[in-house]
C-alpha cells in the first residue's frame, strides 16, 4: 500500500502542471454527465461513479472555483447507492462561471478525474445563471428520499460553515425575524415567515425574491416591500419544515440565501416549553455492501449541535466511520467552537483561510483562535496537516514464485517493510489584519509548515520531510457596498524539500554555491530550515514571489471584473498545495443585464503564460481563453435558454522537433504543443402543465473539440506520437413530473460520446433512469423506487502499441427505499441496491496475442440510516 | 420654450407624487406583529377606531397598540430583532425612523407594562411617558406606567431613566421610579411585586406568593406544562 496523501499531492502536481493523468487503473473511468447550466439560487448537485474496475472507491472529490479564484477548493463527494453526490450550496459559486473537476481515490491507490485529461486545466465549465423572474421557475419540490440523506454533514463542508446564512452576522443583509431557527407551532396554528432586507446602499431587487417552504415555491403569496417580507399561513402539515428566501441584489449580486427550519407539532405533541436557542443533529448510518461475493461493511456515526448561550455561540462536530485507519491520514473529524463576540476559539479540524496564496480552506487539526476588533484582527492557528504513519510491513513474496520467503531455520514467514511512511507534518500561522473587511482590510500573514523527522522511523519513508515558510499581505479595499472593489495580495516562499540533515552552516553554504552569506542559516533553524534543497536560494530573482490584483465594477447593469496574477515557479505554499505555480497573465469578464434581466450577456477572455519561467526543457505555454454566453429568461411560461460557448488556445511556440542520435538510434522529443479546444454548451428548460399536470423538461447539449495543429504532421504519424485531438458529445433529456397525487416521476437519458487521440481512443455510453417518489400516510412514509441501465463501449491503446483495451460492458441497477419518520425530526431510511455489471470488455497483448476478459460481478447493497434533529 | 416649461412641470407633479413616498418608506415596516392573545388593537394614526391585531401585521411609525385584559402582544422590530411583550391593558404608540444606522426607535406608552428585549444597536430606543423616559441600547427590562408612576427595572444590562428633575442609570435587577414631581429614585423592593416577569404569556404557570421565615416576601412560579 501506498500513502494516500502523497499520491494525491502528487496528483494534484500532475493536474496543476496540466499534464495527463493516466494515472488511473486503464479500465477506470469516472461516470459523469456534466452539468450544462446552473442557477445561482439554486445547489449545484454533481452525481459521478466508477466503472469499468474491480476496486472500490476510498473517496471521491469535488474541485471547484468560481468567480475569479486562484485556485481550487474541494468538497468531499457523499456515497449514495448509485455514485458519489458533490453538492454545493449557492455561497460557495457565483456569475457568471463554475469551473469543477472530479477525482476519485481507488483502492489500489489510482487516481482517475473527470475530464480525465488534464482536469485541472481544462475544468468543467458550467455558466451560472440568474432569473429574473422567479414566479415562472419550477416548483421543486425538495427531494424528501434523495438517493441518499442529504449531505449536510459532509465534515470540510459543514466545517466551511456552508449555511448560506448566518443567523448572527450583523452583516448580513438579511435579517430572519420570524419563526425562530428551529421553533416550533402547534398544528392550524399560523406560521408567519417574516424577513427583514438591511440592504442600504445596494437595494433588494424585489421582483427576483423567492420564497419557498419545503421547496414549494409561495412567492406568488407573499407580502414584500423594499424592508420587509412576509408570508402566512396556517395550513403546513405536522412535522419539519424548510423555508428558504433567495433573490438578488438590485446590481445583480445574489442575495445570501435565508435557510432555516422550523417544526410544526402533531396534536399529540405537546409544545416544547421555550423556543431552542440550540439546534443540533445526530445520525448513524451503517452500510453492507457484497460486491462479487466480497462483503464489505461501513458504520458511521456523527452529529453537530450549534447555538447560543447569552452572548456565548457554540458549535460541536464529530464524524467517526470505520473507515478510520491509523494507516492513513484521518476519516474522522471532531471540532468544538465557541466564540464571545469579537473572541473565538475552534479546536479539532479547522479549515482557516487567510487568502489564496497562503492558507486556504487546508484542514488542520489543532486550535485556530482569532480576535476581531474590527479596527485590528488577530488570527492563529496552529496545528497538524497531516499525522504521522508507519511504513507497511507485509509478508516477502518469492519474485520467482510469488509464494511467501520463510526463514530456513525458524521457518517462520519473513516480513517486509515498504517504506511508506508519512511524516507528522505541523503548521502555525498568524494573520494580523487592519479593517473589518466590509469596504477596507489590509491584512499580514505569516505561515510555517513543517514535517517533523522524528515522527518517522529511518528507513521506513521515501517522500523526503519538507519545511515551508510563506509570508505575505493582501489589501480589499471596497466602495459604494462592494460595487467598486479593489483587491491585491502578495507573498513569497522559502520551501526546503529535504530537511533530514537539518540546516546547512554558512561556512558549507558559502563553498557549495559560491555566495556570501550575511547570516548563519543554523541560527534561523528554528524557523527555517535552509540547506541545498531550499528554493530558492537567492530570493533576489523573485521565482519564488506570487502576487494578484482584481478589479470590479458593478455598475450600469454591468459587472465588470479584471485580474492580473504572477504565481512565480518556485512559489509553493503548503497551506495551499492545489496552487497552480509559475503561472503569470490576466482576464477580464464582463456579464451584462438587459430587458429587466430577462437576458444576460457573458463576455470573457483569459491570457496566461504557463512555464513563464522555465525551470526545464519545457517551453513557456501560451494559453489563451475567450468565452462568451447568452441566457434568455423570457418569462411567461416561456422556456428558458443557455447557450454558452468557449475557444481556449494553447501554443508554446515550438515548432522544432529534437532528435537525439548520440546512443545510435535516434531518440525523439517532441514537445510542440498548438492546439484549440471549442466548447458549446446550449440548455433549454421548460415547465409545462399538461393535463393538469406538471412537467419540467430539461434539454442539454454539450460538445467539446479540440484540434491539434500537429495532427496531420507527417513526422509526428511517422514517429507513431499519438495525436492529442480530442471531442466529446453529450446529450441529456430529463423530464420531472409531478402528479395530483403525491406522486412524483422522472426519466433521463444521457448519451455521452468520447473520442481521444484522433480515434484511437473512445469511450460511449448511454444511460437511462427512471425513479418514482411516492408518499403514504401523510408523508410520515416516503418510498421510491429507480433503475438506472448504462451500456457502455470503447477501445483504447495502453504503453503505445504493447497494449490495447476495449469496453463494451452493461450495467443495470435496480434501487428501492423508503423513509419513516418517526417523530417529527426523528427518521430512519432504508435504501437497498442491486446492481448487475456484465462486462464483455478486456485487455489485449499485441505482442503474445493473449486477451484477458474483464470481471463481471453483482453488486449488492443495504443502507440503514438514523437521524434525529433537535 | 414651451415645450422645455412642460415638460419641467411634467417633472415636478410626477416628482412630487412620487417623493413623498421615497420618504414615508422610511417610517413604514417599523415593526412586526409576533403574536396576540386575547383582544389586541391596532390604531393608525389616521383611522377612528382600532381593528383586531392579527400575526404577521406590519406596524409604521405612529401606530397604537391597545391590549385588554388578559391580553399580550408580542412585536419585533425590523432592523435588528428587538422585541416587545406589551402586556394586559396597555396603550403603547411605535414610532421609529429609518435611519443608515437602523431604526430610532420610541415608545409612547401611555399606560400599562411592557418588557422588551433590545437587542445591541446603534441607535437607542427611548420609552416615553409623562413621567420621564428611559432609553437603551441593549438590554432587557420591563417598564409599568401606572397611577402617574413609571417604573423600570432592569433585569439585564445598563440603561438610563431621566425627567426634569434628573438622570439615573440603571443597572442590572435594578428597579426606578419616576413621578412627575421628583427625580427617579432607586426602590429596593421585589420586582415581582410590581411587574409581572414571567417569560411565558399563555397561563401556563402559576405563581404563589408567600413569606419566608424573615418575613421577606417571595414568589414561587410553577411551570405546570
Amino acid at each position: 500500500m501506498k500513502f494516500k496523501a502523497l499520491l494525491i499531492f502528487v496528483g494534484i502536481l500532475t493536474l496543476v502542471k496540466g499534464g495527463f493523468t493516466q494515472t488511473g487503473s486503464s479500465q477506470a473511468k469516472i461516470i459523469h454527465v456534466p452539468v450544462a447550466s446552473q442557477q445561482a439560487n439554486k445547489n449545484f448537485s454533481a452525481e459521478a461513479r466508477v466503472d469499468g474496475t474491480g476496486e472500490r472507491v476510498v473517496f471521491m472529490r469535488l474541485y471547484f472555483r468560481s468567480d475569479g479564484a486562484e485556485s481550487f477548493e474541494y468538497t468531499e463527494m457523499s456515497e449514495g447507492m448509485s455514485g458519489y453526490i458533490g453538492e454545493l450550496v449557492p455561497s460557495r459559486f457565483s456569475l457568471p462561471n463554475l469551473e469543477y473537476f472530479i477525482l476519485a481515490l481507488l483502492t489500489d491507490q489510482k487516481v482517475v478525474t473527470y475530464p480525465k485529461f488534464n482536469p485541472y486545466g481544462n475544468p468543467m465549465i458550467v455558466p451560472v445563471t440568474g432569473s429574473s423572474d422567479p414566479v415562472e421557475q419550477a416548483e421543486e419540490p425538495i427531494p424528501l428520499l434523495p438517493d441518499q440523506p442529504r449531505a449536510e454533514f459532509i465534515p470540510e463542508l459543514a466545517q466551511k460553515d456552508t449555511r448560506p446564512i448566518d443567523q448572527f452576522d450583523e452583516l448580513s443583509p438579511v435579517l430572519v425575524l420570524s419563526p425562530e431557527i428551529g421553533e416550533s407551532f402547534n398544528a392550524g396554528e399560523e406560521v408567519v415567515i417574516a424577513v427583514s432586507f438591511l440592504a442600504d446602499r445596494d437595494p433588494i431587487d424585489l421582483s427576483s425574491v423567492i420564497v419557498s417552504i419545503d421547496g414549494l415555491n409561495v412567492t406568488q403569496d407573499i407580502e414584500i416591500t423594499e424592508n420587509l417580507l412576509t408570508y402566512g399561513t396556517a395550513d403546513l402539515q405536522p412535522g419539519e419544515h424548510q423555508a428558504m428566501v433567495q433573490g438578488y441584489f438590485t446590481s445583480g449580486i445574489p442575495l445570501p440565501a435565508a435557510v432555516w427550519t422550523f417544526e410544526v407539532l402533531s396534536t399529540s405533541a405537546k409544545r416544547r416549553v421555550a423556543s431552542s436557542s440550540f439546534r443540533g443533529r445526530v445520525f448513524a448510518e451503517t452500510r453492507h455492501e457484497n460486491f462479487s461475493g466480497v462483503g464489505f461493511s461501513d458504520n458511521n456515526v456523527g452529529g453537530y449541535l450549534s447555538g447560543q448561550y447569552g452572548f456565548a455561540k457554540y458549535d460541536a462536530r464529530v464524524f467517526v466511520t470505520t473507515r478510520e485507519n491509523g494507516q492513513f491520514q484521518p476519516r474522522n473529524r471532531f471540532s468544538f467552537g465557541l466564540e464571545f463576540g469579537v473572541l473565538g476559539v475552534k479546536v479539532g479540524d479547522t479549515y482557516p483561510r487567510f487568502n489564496d496564496l497562503i492558507l486556504w480552506g487546508k484542514r488542520v487539526r489543532g486550535i485556530h483562535g482569532r480576535l476581531h476588533l474590527g479596527f485590528i484582527n488577530f488570527d492563529f492557528i496552529t496545528g497538524q496537516t497531516l499525522r504521522a504513519t508507519s511504513a507497511t510491513i507485509q509478508p516477502l513474496l518469492d519474485l520467482l514464485t510469488g509464494l511467501q520467503v520463510t526463514d530456513p531455520l525458524t521457518g517462520i514467514a519473513i516480513q517486509d517493510t515498504i517504506p511508506t511512511a508519512t511524516f507528522k507534518q505541523n503548521l502555525i500561522g498568524g494573520r494580523v489584519s487592519f479593517g473589518s473587511g466590509r469596504n477596507f482590510q489590509l491584512g499580514i500573514n505569516a505561515l510555517r509548515v513543517r514535517d517533523d523527522i522524528d515522527s518517522v522511523k529511518p528507513g521506513d519513508f521515501t517522500s523526503l520531510p519538507q519545511d515551508n515558510l510563506v509570508a505575505g499581505a493582501d489589501l480589499l479595499i471596497g466602495f459604494d457596498n462592494r460595487r467598486f472593489e479593489i483587491r491585491g495580495s502578495v507573498a513569497a516562499s522559502l520551501f526546503s524539500t529535504d530537511i533530514t540533515g537539518g540546516a546547512l552552516k554558512k561556512q558549507e553554504i558559502e563553498d557549495q554555491f559560491d555566495v556570501d552569506l550575511p547570516f548563519n542559516p543554523e541560527d534561523f533553524s528554528k524557523y527555517f530550515i535552509i540547506n541545498a534543497s531550499t528554493t530558492p536560494l537567492d530570493p533576489r530573482d523573485l521565482t519564488s514571489l506570487a502576487y494578484n490584483f482584481s478589479f470590479r465594477f458593478n455598475y450600469f447593469s454591468n459587472n465588470f471584473q479584471f485580474g492580473y496574477k504572477t504565481i512565480g515557479g518556485e512559489y509553493v505554499s503548503l497551506g495551499n498545495t492545489i496552487l497552480r505555480n509559475n503561472l503569470q497573465g490576466f482576464y477580464f469578464r464582463d456579464r451584462m443585464r438587459l430587458y429587466k434581466n430577462k437576458i444576460y450577456l457573458n463576455l470573457g477572455f483569459e491570457n496566461y503564460n504557463d512555464n513563464f519561467r522555465p525551470k526545464d526543457a519545457n517551453a513557456t505555454t501560451k494559453l489563451q481563453t475567450l468565452s462568451y454566453g447568452l441566457s434568455l429568461f423570457p418569462g411567461g411560461g416561456y422556456p428558458n435558454l443557455t447557450v454558452s460557448m468557449r475557444e481556449h488556445f494553447r501554443d508554446n511556440n515550438v515548432d522544432t522537433v529534437a532528435v537525439d542520435l548520440t546512443s545510435g538510434l535516434p531518440v525523439i522529443t517532441d514537445t510542440r504543443e498548438n492546439n484549440k479546444t471549442n466548447d458549446l454548451i446550449v440548455q433549454l428548460n421548460y415547465d409545462v402543465n399538461l393535463l393538469n399536470v406538471n412537467h419540467a423538461v430539461s434539454l442539454s447539449f454539450i460538445t467539446s473539440d479540440r484540434n491539434d495543429r500537429f495532427n496531420l504532421d507527417p513526422f509526428r504519424i511517422q514517429a507513431g506520437i499519438p495525436s492529442t485531438e480530442t471531442s466529446s458529445n453529450v446529450q441529456v433529456i430529463s423530464v420531472r413530473t409531478t402528479y395530483q397525487v403525491p406522486l412524483t416521476t422522472t426519466f433521463n437519458f444521457a448519451r455521452n460520446d468520447n473520442n481521444f487521440s484522433a480515434g484511437l481512443n473512445t469511450f460511449n455510453f448511454k444511460m437511462f433512469g427512471a425513479r418514482a417518489d411516492y408518499h403514504l400516510m401523510n408523508r410520515k412514509l416516503q418510498t421510491y423506487f429507480g433503475t438506472n441501465y448504462t451500456s457502455a463501449s470503447g477501445k483504447s491503446s495502453i504503453d503505445g502499441q504493447v497494449t490495447s483495451s476495449t469496453t463494451d460492458y452493461k450495467r443495470l441497477q435496480f434501487n428501492l427505499g423508503a423513509r419513516y419518520e418517526l417523530t417529527p425530526g426523528h427518521s430512519i431510511f432504508m435504501d437497498t441496491s442491486l446492481i448487475n455489471f456484465s462486462d464483455n470488455g478486456g485487455t489485449f497483448d499485441t505482442t503474445s496475442g493473449a486477451f484477458t476478459p474483464n470481471p463481471s460481478f453483482t453488486d449488492r447493497i443495504l443502507r440503514l440510516y438514523y437521524e434525529k434533529r433537535f | 420654450m414651451k415645450k422645455f416649461k412642460r415638460s419641467v412641470f411634467t417633472l415636478l407633479v410626477c416628482g412630487m407624487l412620487i417623493f413623498p413616498s421615497f420618504l414615508s418608506a422610511d417610517n413604514k415596516d417599523i415593526a412586526l406583529v409576533l403574536k396576540t392573545k386575547g383582544t389586541v388593537g391596532v390604531k393608525n394614526p389616521t383611522q377612528r377606531g382600532y381593528v383586531r391585531a392579527k400575526r404577521g401585521n406590519r406596524l409604521d411609525d405612529g401606530e397604537i397598540i391597545k391590549t385588554g385584559k388578559n391580553s399580550l402582544a408580542a412585536l419585533v422590530f425590523t432592523d435588528d430583532k428587538s422585541q416587545i411583550k406589551i402586556r394586559s391593558n396597555s396603550s403603547v404608540t411605535i414610532r421609529g425612523k429609518r435611519e443608515k444606522k437602523g431604526i430610532v426607535k420610541r415608545l409612547s406608552l401611555s399606560f400599562g407594562q411592557i418588557w422588551a428585549n433590545v437587542t445591541r444597536q446603534k441607535t437607542e430606543m427611548r420609552i416615553e411617558t409623562p413621567s420621564g423616559v428611559a432609553t437603551v441600547k441593549g438590554t432587557i427590562f420591563n417598564c409599568l406606567f401606572q397611577d402617574n408612576n413609571f417604573f423600570v427595572f432592569c433585569q439585564q444590562g445598563l440603561l438610563q431613566v431621566a425627567n426634569q428633575f434628573g438622570t439615573m442609570r440603571v443597572g442590572a435587577n435594578q428597579l426606578v421610579q419616576l413621578t412627575q414631581t421628583s427625580a427617579p429614585q432607586r426602590l429596593q423592593v421585589d420586582p415581582d411585586s410590581i411587574f409581572d416577569l414571567s417569560d411565558e404569556e399563555d397561563g401556563s404557570k402559576l405563581r404563589i406568593e408567600f413569606e419566608d421565615e424573615q418575613g421577606n416576601k417571595k414568589s414561587l412560579i410553577l411551570d405546570f406544562k
